[in-house]
């Protein structure tokens, strides 16, 4: 049996799995930093773990030249374990314990996490010898329990914030952790702004109709979950505050990626039947696009954030990888056309692109 | 059959794309560091806070996955660096921990001004936002003051350490713009080992490091009974300042394992080079030349 088409079908399962990591541009790559005075070291010889409180304060924060910050709980590197790919490609960490006034720093690879009992543990091997620094003492840290620092690489969606109001621009992205009330508040553009939630399972409460439970589909094949009105300013105190509530999330599982945008993620397909179909396509994401109706699609794009460009994969003109300038948007730019019922073309965004199918 | 075409087109696509993003991230790897100090103090006022430890703190350094390659340093080594990791146009951002009579906290702050003054280095320092400050057992950002324990994680630079040993069996290209870099802290030895047919070595030490100094280079043999030989030996230097286009290299050493050893059965025998240099800092370029 050819093994090739395994190769490609694992091939492109790996390149869903890069899709659900996917991050907005201005978030970028993202560091954590954790620390607790109850860090717990266990197991012997290759079969180490780590373990902390769920609850430990967990700060991150963006890759340069991003200036972006937060805050959550060490909880949220277990439930944003998948989707930010670390199943397939585990972080690696700079693992500091102190006890007894000796510290010691020892660089490691953390993999099956585990979330019981209040805390979250890791199972980890040390990278090796020389990324072991014995400060005060030499060796590994034995079996005990320590005042311990995590600072972990390297991943792509930042946790939501627990109970705040986004002020966002046009999309914005994030993973949830744990049951929260999650609002969020506009001011950046006219109109309605959908949420868009993938995963697995959402309670939603409506201030207007009341829970609602959605199924979610995997990532990053996003499923709207509501709309909520935009608020700004020049309304200030008087506009009713039910209007940004319309949209608070009681019941939400665990690793649930959130994306509020005024529209509809692209994901891994966009399909216009005919007419218009506006699309976003989250920077480091792909979107298949071919042609179900008779006549051309024509693939139109412009940059979220301003003036960029992308690139592409056309079977009818040939190309891969091509280059293609875009302007900011609302100025949609003529990227590519679909001419044919067999032929296909991949956008590649490197950053936030909203795409414009006219399919006619 | 025509969906079954648009299927296998579609994974074709898709699989194609999975390749030239792995491919990409591959290249480029990041390096993080992890500084633990056994004090730190807190000067200055607001606005313009800086943030000192010991020059000798042990520093760990590592890859971003899926790289898997980690290494030790000192902040001195961090300082020396900064420009040729391009923190001085582009300052990193980092988690600050603060330990005092037991309380910790972990603030998010760019750092910039790295200097250093006898054997401490030090960081002027920014807080990101009020937000991104945990308030874990006290509160308030650190205040000013000495400081038990202090850790700073920094993101996220292009130029790695070198590691105590490594292979340059593949480097990445064939001239020393192209060819696999990385720094070389003073008096520590660093092996390269791995290579053919043909090595090139060169260096240079940034603008920010002191130089002067020399590589102290050995061409070394090992068989199955560890039995030892150095062929060749030699110094090199003083090195040229390293510019940003990688013209000022100077050529260290070259290797060509089959010429030096035409009867060593690669089976039993493994030859590498050795290094070490009495610069702060310096910037090794290996590459093949065919």
């Amino acid at each position: 049996m050819s093994r090739r088409p395994l190769t490609l079908l694992v091939l492109a399962l790996g390149c869903l799995f890069g899709l659900s990591a996917t991050a907005n541009a201005s978030q970028s790559a993202l560091l954590f930093s954790t620390t607790s005075k109850d860090v717990r070291i266990s197991g012997s010889g290759k079969a180490m773990r780590v373990s902390l409180p769920a609850n430990a304060a967990l700060s991150w924060f963006t890759d340069r030249p991003a200036r972006q910050a937060g805050s959550s709980t060490a909880a949220f590197l277990v439930n944003g374990w998948q989707a930010n790919g670390f199943n397939v490609d585990a972080p690696n960490a700079a693992l500091v314990t102190t006890a007894k006034g000796v510290t010691m720093q020892t660089i490691v690879t953390l993999r099956n996490p585990r979330l019981s009992n209040g805390r979250v543990s890791f199972r980890y091997s040390v990278l090796g010898k020389g990324a072991m620094l014995g400060m005060e003492t030499t060796g590994h840290p034995r079996a005990g329990r320590y005042n311990g620092e995590l600072f972990v690489d390297d991943a792509t969606l930042a946790p939501c914030s627990a109970g705040d109001n986004y002020v966002t621009s046009s999309f914005y992205q994030c993973v949830t952790s744990g049951v929260h009330d999650y609002r969020y508040l506009n001011n950046a553009r006219d109109g309605w702004q959908t949420t868009y939630a993938c995963g697995t399972g959402l309670q939603v409460h409506h201030y207007a109709v009341g829970n609602v439970t959605y199924n979610l589909k995997a990532c990053p094949q996003y499923t709207a979950v509501g709309s909520s009105q935009r608020i700004t300013f020049d309304y200030g105190g008087s506009f009713p505050s039910v209007s940004y509530s319309q949209n608070s999330f009681l019941g939400v599982p665990s690793g649930v990626t959130i994306v509020m945008a005024f529209d509809a993620p692209c994901g891994l397909t966009a399909n216009p039947a005919s007419g218009l179909l506006t699309c976003i396509v989250p920077a480091g994401s792909s979107v298949s696009i071919d042609r179900p109706s008779a006549g051309n699609t024509r693939i139109n794009a412009c940059g979220i954030n301003g003036a960029s460009s992308l690139t592409y994969d056309s079977t009818a003109a040939g190309v891969l990888n091509h280059s293609a300038a875009m302007g900011a948007c609302d100025n949609y730019t003529a990227i590519a056309d679909v001419p044919n019922d067999i032929a296909t073309v991949v956008i590649h965004a490197s950053v936030d692109t909203k795409l414009l199918l006219n399919a006619g | 059959m025509r969906p079954i075409i648009r299927i296998s087109t579609l994974v074709t696509v898709i699989a194609l794309g999975a390749l030239i993003g792995t491919s990409a991230a591959a290249a480029a790897p990041s390096t993080l560091f992890s500084i633990t100090a056994t004090n730190a103090a807190v000067t200055g006022t607001k606005g313009n806070m800086r943030v000192s430890i010991p020059a000798s703190s042990s520093m760990s350094w590592f890859t971003d996955r899926p790289g898997r390659t980690a290494g030790t340093a000192t902040a001195s080594a961090l300082v020396a660096a900064w420009p040729i990791q391009h923190f001085d146009t582009d300052p990193p951002n980092a988690a600050l921990v603060t330990t005092r009579k037991g309380k910790t906290m972990q603030t998010i702050v760019v750092l910039s001004d790295p200097r250093t003054k006898g054997r401490r280095v030090s960081f002027r320092y920014r807080v990101l936002s009020d937000e991104t400050m945990l308030e874990m057992e006290t509160t308030g950002r650190p205040t000013l003051g000495t400081y038990a324990r202090a850790s700073l994680f920094v993101d996220d630079a292009p130029m790695v350490f070198c590691p105590a040993t490594f292979n340059a069996s593949t480097p990445i290209g064939t001239t020393p713009a192209t060819g696999y870099k990385c720094l070389m802290t003073a008096n520590t030895t660093y092996q390269v080992s791995g290579h053919s047919p043909w090595l090139n070595v060169q260096g240079c030490h940034p603008a920010s490091s002191t130089g002067g100094g020399y590589v102290h280079w050995v061409d070394s043999l090992w068989d199955n009974f560890d039995y030892y030989s150095a062929y060749d030996y030699n110094d090199v230097g003083p090195l040229p300042v390293c510019k940003s286009d990688f013209s000022a290299f100077a050529q260290i050493a070259d290797e060509y394992a089959a010429t030096n050893c035409p009867d060593c059965d690669p089976r039993y025998y493994s030859e590498s080079l050795t290094f070490s240099s009495t610069d702060a800092l310096t910037l090794l370029s290996t590459y093949r030349v065919n």
